[in-house]
Parts: C-alpha cells; sequence; structure tokens
C-alpha cells in the first residue's frame, strides 16, 4: 500500500515542503530514492531501532521510500520521523485518515525517543503558509515553531507518542504561545549594562551616536582600555527589536541550530564576536551543505571584530559587499541562496603592534613607519564604510574607584529610541533606507547640507587636519545623527564639530611618531 | 567428501528438526534460486512470514559459527529471497534466521537467532 507525508528541508533560510512517499509490498529490499544523503539514509538503521523499541513493528516487506521533489538535496536526520510514520501508514499500520495534513519534522535516536532538528521556525511559517493544519516536530523545538499563530503545533518525545497520537490513544494537546506577549515580557532582559561602565564619557557618546544613526564604528585603544568591555554593551541601548527584525533573526539562528532548546523568538538584538582566525566562508556562509555565517547570525544586530588588523585580508575584504547591500548571496555550483546580513559592524583595534601608540603614560616602542605598516592592514575601501573611528583611552585610577553608577544603557537608549523615529519618518518613501547611515550621497544633500557656518568649520577643519575625500560623507552622516539626537532639524555648526572629532584615522598625521594628540584634549 | 561436509549436513537435518518442534513449516530444503549462485538452507514458514533459515556448523566452539554470515552472503540470501517471495501466489512477510549448530553428532548445542539480520539498503 503507499502513503505519503509531509515534511520540509531548509533552503537558505526559507522551507520547501518534501513529499514522502512510501510503498511496502511483497518482496525483501529496503529502498530510498529521492536525492538523499549520507545521513537520511543512515535513518533506516534508526527507524527499525526507534520502532522495534516503540514496540510497533517495521514491517518485513519491500519497501519503498521515495523523497520528493527529487532535485532538491535533503540532508539531515529530520526525516527519521516522517519516514517511519509514512511506513506504518503504508503497512496499515496508523489509523489516522488525514495524515495530509500534517506536517511532520524529527530525529529518532535509537531508543525511539524524538531529537531537536534544525529550522523548526521556517518549517512552521511555510507550513501555514502551504495550509497544513498540524505540525509535529520534537519537543525541543515545540516552543520555537509555536512562534507561529493559526497552525497546531504538537511537540513530541518518541515515536511511541506519536503512534498514539495519529490513533487517536493520546491527549496530546497543541502547544499554543502568545506571540506578542511573550515578545514583550522578555524583550528588557540584559547581562550588561553600561552603568557598570565607569569613565569613557566620550566613548559612551560614540556609542550612542552610532546606535543612533546605524553607523559602523571602529575603536582604537591601547591594550586594557576596555575595547571589548565596552562593545558587549552596546546590545542594551540598540533600540528594541520590532517582532518583524525578531522573526528574521530568530529563522536564521533556528537553521544555524543556534537556538537552545524552549527558547523562542529571540528578543536581544545578537552579538557575534567571531575570532580572528575565521575562515571566509565562516563569516559569511557557504560550505557544502549551506549554512550562514557570522554576519547572517548577526543580521540585526552586533557584529564585533576584536583585533581587527589580525583577520586575514581575504576574511575582511568579503565583508565589503553585504555592509552595503544587507544581504549576502552564496552562490556555488550546486547552489544559490541569499542570507540576510544587515548588521553593525564594530571594530576594535590597538593603535599599532606594542599597543601604546598615543597612550597617555607609556612610551610607544615601534619602529618609525610600523604604526602606519599595522593601520593598513586595514584597506581604505573597508575603512571607507566605518563612519566613526574613535580612541578609547584608559580610564584613570580616580574614576575607577568612583562608586557612583554611570548613566543606565536603558537612559542611553531612549535617546536612541527617539533618534531611530525621527530617522524612520524622514526615510518612509525611501528605499532600503532606514536610518543615517544608509544615506546616499543624494540624501545628503537634501537632509544633511550643514548652514554655511557649519561648512566653513567642516572645510577648515578638512584642510587642517588633511582629511581625505572620503571623510567628507561620512561627517555629514554622522552630524545628522548627532543632530537628530538633539532634535534638530538642521545640521549645525556644533554638530558638525563633534562629528569631525570622530575621524580620528582620517587625519594626515595620523601614525606619525610625535606628532600625536589624544582626541580628549 | 570431507568429514565437515557430512558434519553441514547433518547440522541442517537437526535444525529442520528443531525447527518443526518449535512448531514451523518446513517449506524447502537447500533452495536454489533460478540464477545465482547461492543455496538457501531451509525455507520454513509460522502464519504469514516465511523464515529464510542459514544454519552454520562447526565442530569447535573457538568462534561464533554466526560471524561467518558477512555481507557478501546476506546480499546474496537477499537477492534469493525476493525471487522466492515474489514467486508466491501470498503477500508473506520475511525474517532471516539464523541457526547455528556446535558440536557433533552426539552432543551439540543449538543456537537458534531469529530475526538475524535486516536487507541492506538497496
Amino acid at each position: 500500500m503507499l502513503s505519503k507525508v509531509y515534511s520540509a528541508a531548509i533552503q537558505g533560510i526559507d522551507a520547501y515542503v518534501v513529499t514522502i512517499e512510501v510503498v511496502v509490498e511483497r518482496g525483501v529490499q529496503f529502498t530510498i530514492v529521492g536525492l538523499p544523503d549520507a545521513a537520511v539514509k543512515e535513518s533506516y538503521q534508526r527507524i527499525v531501532s526507534a520502532m522495534k523499541q516503540s514496540g510497533v513493528t517495521f514491517p518485513h516487506k519491500r519497501t519503498i521510500i521515495n523523497l520528493s521533489p527529487a532535485d532538491i538535496k535533503k540532508e539531515g536526520a529530520a526525516y527519521d520521523l516522517p519516514m517511519a510514520v509514512g511506513i506504518l501508514a503504508a503497512n496499515e499500520a496508523l489509523q489516522c485518515t488525514n495524515l495530509n495534513e500534517y506536517m511532520i519534522l524529527g530525529e529518532l535516536s535509537l531508543d525511539g525517543s524524538v531529537l531537536p532538528i534544525r529550522g523548526a521556525l521556517p518549517v512552521a511559517i511555510k507550513a501555514r503558509q502551504d495550509g497544513f493544519k498540524r505540525l509535529i516536530v520534537p519537543k525541543a523545538n515545540v516552543t520555537e515553531a509555536a512562534v507561529v499563530n493559526n497552525i497546531e503545533v504538537f511537540g513530541v518525545d518518541s515515536l511511541a507518542e506519536v503512534v498514539d497520537f495519529l490513533n487517536g490513544n493520546s491527549d496530546l494537546r497543541p502547544t499554543i504561545i502568545n506571540t506578542r506577549e511573550q515578545f514583550r515580557l522578555h524583550a528588557a532582559n540584559f547581562d550588561f549594562d553600561f552603568s557598570e561602565v565607569k569613565g569613557q564619557d566620550t566613548v559612551k557618546r560614540a556609542f550612542e551616536v552610532a546606535c543612533a544613526g546605524g553607523h559602523n564604528i571602529l575603536l582604537v585603544g591601547s591594550p586594557g582600555s576596555g575595547k571589548s568591555m565596552m562593545a558587549k554593551r552596546l546590545p542594551s541601548i540598540l533600540p528594541p527589536l520590532n517582532l518583524q527584525e525578531a522573526l528574521e533573526t530568530t529563522k536564521i539562528h533556528s537553521v544555524a541550530g543556534k537556538l537552545s532548546r524552549g527558547s523562542m523568538l529571540m528578543t536581544q538584538r545578537p552579538f557575534r564576536a567571531p575570532h580572528h582566525t575565521v575562515s571566509p566562508v565562516a563569516l559569511v556562509g557557504g560550505g557544502i551543505n549551506p549554512q550562514p555565517g557570522e554576519i547572517s547570525l548577526a543580521h540585526n544586530g552586533i557584529l564585533f571584530l576584536d583585533e581587527f588588523p589580525e583577520f586575514p585580508r581575504a576574511v575582511l575584504e568579503v565583508l565589503r559587499q553585504p555592509i552595503e547591500d544587507r544581504v549576502v548571496t552564496v552562490s556555488r555550483a550546486k547552489y544559490t541562496v541569499d542570507y540576510p546580513a544587515s548588521f553593525m559592524l564594530v571594530a576594535s583595534m590597538n593603535p599599532c603592534p606594542c599597543g601604546y601608540y598615543g597612550h597617555p603614560s607609556k612610551p610607544c616602542t615601534c619602529m618609525p613607519g610600523q604604526v602606519q605598516k599595522y593601520m593598513n592592514r586595514i584597506s581604505g575601501p573597508l575603512l571607507d564604510r566605518i563612519d566613526l573611528h574613535i580612541e578609547i583611552q584608559p580610564v584613570e585610577f580616580d574614576q575607577m574607584a568612583d562608586t557612583a553608577p554611570s548613566e543606565s544603557s536603558a537612559a542611553i537608549r531612549e535617546r536612541v529610541v527617539v533618534a531611530r523615529a525621527i530617522q524612520q519618518q524622514r526615510y518612509a518613501d525611501e528605499k532600503g533606507v532606514y536610518c543615517n547611515a544608509q544615506m546616499s550621497s543624494r540624501l545628503i544633500r537634501q537632509y544633511a547640507w550643514p548652514d554655511e557656518k557649519g561648512m566653513a568649520r567642516l572645510k577648515e577643519a578638512m584642510t587642517r587636519l588633511n582629511m581625505s575625500a572620503r571623510a567628507f560623507d561620512r561627517i555629514l552622516r554622522v552630524a545628522r545623527t548627532i543632530a537628530d539626537l538633539d532634535a534638530s532639524e538642521t545640521v549645525k555648526t556644533h554638530h558638525i564639530s563633534e562629528a569631525i572629532s570622530y575621524r580620528n584615522l582620517d587625519r594626515g598625521n595620523w601614525g606619525v611618531i610625535g606628532n600625536f594628540s589624544p582626541s580628549n584634549k | 567428501m570431507a568429514e565437515h561436509n557430512d558434519w553441514g549436513k547433518v547440522a541442517e537435518q537437526i535444525a529442520a528438526e528443531h525447527l518443526i518442534k518449535q512448531g514451523y513449516v518446513v517449506r524447502e530444503r537447500n533452495w536454489q534460486p533460478m540464477h545465482g549462485h547461492v543455496e538457501i538452507d531451509i525455507i520454513s514458514q509460522k502464519d504469514n512470514v516465511l523464515i529464510f533459515i542459514e544454519v552454520k556448523a562447526r565442530q569447535s566452539e573457538d568462534y561464533d559459527p554466526a560471524d561467518a554470515v558477512d555481507d557478501k552472503k546476506i546480499r546474496k540470501l537477499v537477492r534469493a529471497a525476493e525471487s522466492y517471495l515474489r514467486s508466491q501466489e501470498y503477500d508473506f512477510e520475511y525474517r532471516f534466521d539464523i541457526i547455528t549448530v556446535i558440536g557433533n553428532e552426539e552432543q551439540f548445542t543449538l543456537d537458534h537467532i531469529e530475526d538475524a539480520f535486516l536487507p541492506p539498503l538497496s
């Protein structure tokens, strides 16, 4: 007899329906066709053992399983459970007449328990889109899948439970989650807060500006000045995720298998900090079985690259296109997938190989030219995409010992949210532009052009500090954000002045020994 | 014929008698398909299951005779069983058993491994 069970495959971050057809007839052989990979072929052993342990009989007859469409590669063990259900149905061991209303996914272990899978969220989204009424997933994934409303999601622990349920001998209830409610409940929990950071007011201000305008930021500072410590606290001042963003980010993490058991929607912006030994593929995504890379895992959040110049050139250069397009297209001979990658880049580095160039008390022991050589490890085009460059000085003892709490993240965040709202309104008609960092030259002319006095200040600064041409647009973008934080309609002189102070690396004299002037002078 | 081959024949007889005692119907002995160099020692039946049995005889207990049923042998047996099942009018289920007989005619131990292996994935 023939049975049909529906399951799903993941391509990119979206799911596709996979139909599993099973025929059980006279004979001996057991065959799986339809482009299964090794893990799918191994299902045979798991299914046989799981059935034995669950007290259902594996049909000792010729069994043919077809996974269609045959042109999509089926990978992983998520087809164990639907295949087992299909075999039982084809063997007339199930009394379920409405199998076509179910989408089923799950990996089986030898003892018949159902193990978690990857991509439960996109699967649930697809199942609802295609009009499936019920979804059976491993219990570990049920909360993640139940984020999708208007479909009954059942979490199961074992094959025996599924069999009982499909035979109508079980009181298994669908898991229901009030997505909006949960989302609101978990939105404001952060492990780190800016109130724990002593001093560093200029840096905090720069972070505020960066978050308010979605600007990429580069932190330059000697070892121990608190670069990483500060960067870790960035998510706490970014505007909260909205439901749409949360769904997208969770989808990516779901596909990558990075969600922990029982997690629902991600309510916090991701913070990804890959080590500098990361490979290009690990960073942007790809591989034999395509997986999203770090930049996609950082979607709608922060990608923190510590020790920026230590990253291999090849790795850094792959960042250029995704920073602009906010999506990365991974093309290989066998597949092409798009992964969203709208992240805020936060990079940190030492100013020179020894680390103490510009340090207030320790001398820099680098040879002349070494500082510039170190700087040159980061290509101009990449540096060009980073709007703010700021120096971090070590905190002085008096400030460190100060017990009075600094301004909390929540307070900073409030200002950021207001500034973002202004931008959202401004760019409502502009496609693909959501914040100041994405302004094109045309938009800069339209919205960020300073008054005459401001322009004069900019001109003066650019000539005196010997700034490069690429600094011009950057300064105006950042100035626009500062004006937004100030709730100012126009970009004024002091906005420009502040923006100029965030362009340390563009100064012509950077790296010339003896020419250094700390920014907070 | 060498002595140990005789013991093999005897062991098959012992196995068949054991099966009958256990309530199986012995349908075929030393069945060979039309093609292929393989022989199924015993084909028996219980209810709607056809049991294909490989009998392994050994004179010493030095190692488990069941280990002698290797991948290659399994594939051959499965092919033969397939053609036997197809020749039947009725939709039987299959089962592959191994019966090992260790010892000699006077004194032996018999071990019946039910559902010893499944057909490999093809």
